[in-house]
């Protein structure tokens, strides 16, 4: 079997001749994307998900995030992906929280809940969905710098370094955030369990 | 090294059974499958439309001779874009390179910006009268600097059209409806110059894979691996029948495989 070879690939991409300043995309950078982005989809489309952005505009956002900061990976160090990745992903969060507010305010309707549950899916263990609710009960107590480096260090497992990086915070400042959010954390299960006791 | 000492410094959660099975379950979580094997390509479709942009700006065209349409035009067809984009189950496209996406059109005959510009101009007004706060990024913005070959317009208006098919194609297959997913895509065949083959394929496949015809589907699909095996819509090929293309095209010509493509809509 003889595969195409790269000339030809790049034919396919488009024969046309090409405007002045535009290059045609060298081969290995479609793959080089899809790397990234199977190696790291998972992990933005979670924090997203943690931050409170719900699971109907999750991959959106994510794909936003993705889409922002490959679009400067000549920026971008390597190795730090996912770092830049969870700071695009953060202030798309942010962005994105605003924007509920925003409509919010302007409803008169009931307070939306900001931890979205999604409707039950048949084929996602009852128990895992209730352990997933009740991790999303417990960190919307958090104030959202506090979820963010809790989610990062203990559900991603990123670095005190990469955390900083990500959040752009000093490295001392993530340790005593991670500090404060696992007391709040912790807290906050203690309180679920408690209430759900009564 | 601090780190360790850190986090034995900080009071562990994962020491406590109840907390750490709650981090594991948010460990585990996972995006649904399919948006997680869409992902890379409507990122590389996103990429690739923003490369687009900024390489070759819309220019104000005979028809959208004033700064207000020329932008009423972009919103049209940002608009358009996006919402095929942002519509749920994707069809992305690391092959619609820059070069497709600006390659000259035959015909200069930008049909959707003209139809598009009056409604887009309302929307324009309407945005200007209360301004809008931004949430999601544009995906086409054009710079005002560098040069664009003039029927740029004409080949955005080709590609928004070509967009607005596989819109339809899209979603009548969410709607369970691919003989209409089928129909919609053969419209494209009426195109003066395509752009989005590769997603065409793509969700020809999956319509005849759910009309039950594996056969053909597996023969187009194996054509377009044939020519493009590293491409991420390939990989989603070889995912939708679920075991390796091999390669099948008999003719390996360059310019016939291209060929191929491009008319493979017609032969069906």
């Amino acid at each position: 079997m003889s595969s195409p070879s790269k000339a030809e690939v790049l034919a396919f991409s488009g024969p046309g001749p090409l405007p002045s300043g535009v290059e045609r995309p060298k081969l290995g950078a479609a793959e080089a994307v899809h790397a990234i982005v199977e190696r790291e989809y998972a992990a933005v489309w979670r924090f997203l998900r943690r931050l409170g952005v719900p699971e109907s505009d999750a991959d959106d956002t994510a794909q936003r995030v993705f889409a922002r900061v490959l679009a400067k990976r000549g920026e971008v160090r390597s190795g730090a992906e996912r770092a830049y990745l969870m700071r695009a992903a953060f202030r798309a969060a942010l962005e994105d929280q605003r924007a509920r507010q925003r409509v919010r305010a302007r409803s008169t309707s009931v307070d939306v809940d900001v931890v979205h549950s999604p409707s039950p899916q048949p084929d996602e263990a009852f128990a895992q969905r209730q352990q997933l609710e009740l991790l999303d009960r417990a960190v919307a107590a958090l104030p959202t710098e506090l979820r963010a480096v809790l989610m990062l260090f203990e559900i991603e497992g990123l670095s005190f370094t990469e955390i900083a990086l990500a959040l752009e915070l000093p490295r001392g400042t993530v340790a005593s955030r991670v500090r404060r959010a696992r007391e709040l954390f912790a807290d906050a299960v203690r309180r679920d369990r408690f209430r759900s006791a009564l | 090294m601090t780190e360790p000492t850190l986090e034995r410094w900080l009071a562990d959660p994962n020491a406590d059974p109840e907390l750490r099975q709650l981090l594991e379950a948010g460990r585990s979580e996972r995006p649904r499958s399919q948006a997680l094997r869409m992902a890379p390509l409507v990122i590389s479709t996103l990429l690739t439309v923003q490369a687009a942009a900024v390489a070759a700006p819309l220019t104000v065209a005979p028809v959208a001779a004033t700064p207000l349409a020329a932008g009423a035009a972009r919103h049209a067809i940002t608009t358009a874009i996006f919402k095929w984009l942002a519509g749920g189950v994707f069809v992305g496209a690391a092959a619609l390179s820059a070069s497709q996406a600006l390659e000259p059109a035959q015909q200069a005959a930008p049909v959707v910006v003209e139809s598009a510009a009056p409604a887009a101009r309302q929307r324009a007004s309407a945005r200007a009268a209360t301004p809008k706060p931004t949430v999601v990024e544009p995906v086409l913005v054009a710079p005002e600097t560098s040069a664009a070959p003039s029927k740029a317009p004409a080949v955005r208006a080709d590609v928004a059209r070509e967009v607005a098919l596989l819109d339809a194609a899209r979603v009548a297959l969410l709607q369970g409806n691919a003989r209409r997913a089928l129909d919609a895509l053969s419209g494209l065949d009426r195109l003066p110059s395509r752009s989005l083959a590769p997603e065409a394929t793509v969700l020809r496949v999956r319509a005849l894979l759910a009309l039950g015809d594996v056969e053909t589907a597996r023969r187009v699909a194996a054509r377009f691996v044939a020519i493009a095996p590293k491409s991420p819509q390939a990989s989603v090929l070889r995912a939708l029948l679920a075991e390796p293309l091999e390669t099948k095209v008999k003719d390996s010509a360059s310019p016939d495989r291209e060929r191929a493509i491009q008319t493979e809509a017609s032969e069906l």
